[in-house]
């Protein structure tokens, strides 16, 4: 599906700490520095990576602080992947809600997800959700929103 | 993340600067209890040096949106970003807040 050449990986590993998010996302934001992104593609990756981060934490690894979560950061000729592993038995990602349907707008809960899929250009489950695969494409014409 | 804030006759001005996150939103729910607790009810939001709002973020808005509302108060929204207002905008949570470009739009809605 991806071309292998020119790929670089960096792989990561972190507590699940909802306190650590900052310090988890500064670790990976800052391996991109090289591929001058612009303010815009830089602001969606950090959402997407921390909402994944948190989703890790909360709905796969259920908040339990002796497990891990994994990332990798694959940088591409022509993309950025990021894969966010939990250590959970999964997560239905179906079963959430359409957070900008009229009924749920006011739900404090869902837009994570919706965030993700929203501001990635590519975006898949492995191992019934506690692995999801990330994807922005470089050199892109900024998105109009 | 840093919390000023300035009244203006009915309305208290709380100007935010940083990022609006899951460590941050305890910081401005707490600012927003003792407002409420004080008998204000009318907020305006400046997001002037917002740099950044996530999925929480977003969450503890609606929560004080949805408190202010029971006791017939108003929450507005002002200087966003382009960016962050393209969040709202996905979410279509601009169909549910009262966002203004400025300070003085939001006083003549209000």
């Amino acid at each position: 599906m991806f071309a292998l050449k020119n790929r670089h990986s960096e792989h990561f590993c972190f507590p699940s700490d909802l306190r650590k998010i900052k310090d988890a996302s500064q670790k990976v934001l800052s391996t991109l520095d090289d591929l001058k992104l612009n303010k815009s593609d830089l602001f969606d990756i950090k959402l997407c990576f921390e909402e994944a981060l948190i989703n890790g934490i909360k709905h796969g690894n259920k908040g339990d602080i002796q497990l891990n979560i994994e990332a990798e950061v694959i940088k591409a000729e022509k993309y950025l992947e990021i894969i966010v592993r939990d250590q959970g038995s999964g997560f239905d990602f179906s079963h959430c809600v359409d957070p900008t349907k009229e009924e749920n707008l006011i739900k404090t809960c869902g837009r994570g997800v919706f965030l993700i899929h929203k501001l990635m250009d590519k975006v898949r489950y492995e191992k019934k959700g506690s692995c999801v695969h990330m994807i922005k494409y470089l050199s892109k014409k900024e998105k109009s929103h | 993340m840093k919390i000023t804030q300035t009244e203006n006759n009915d309305f208290v001005v709380v100007a935010i600067d940083g990022e609006i996150d899951l460590d941050s939103s305890p910081q401005m729910r707490k600012i927003f209890q003792e407002l409420m607790d004080k008998g204000k009810s009318r907020i305006v939001i400046d997001f002037e040096k917002v740099s950044y709002i996530d999925s929480s973020g977003l969450a503890t808005l609606i929560e004080m949106m949805q408190r202010l509302k029971k006791i017939q108060g108003q929450l507005s929204l002002v200087q966003m970003s382009d960016k962050i207002r393209s969040l709202f905008e996905i979410t279509k949570l601009d169909k549910l807040f009262s966002i203004h470009r400025t300070q003085a739009e939001a006083f003549k809605a209000i």
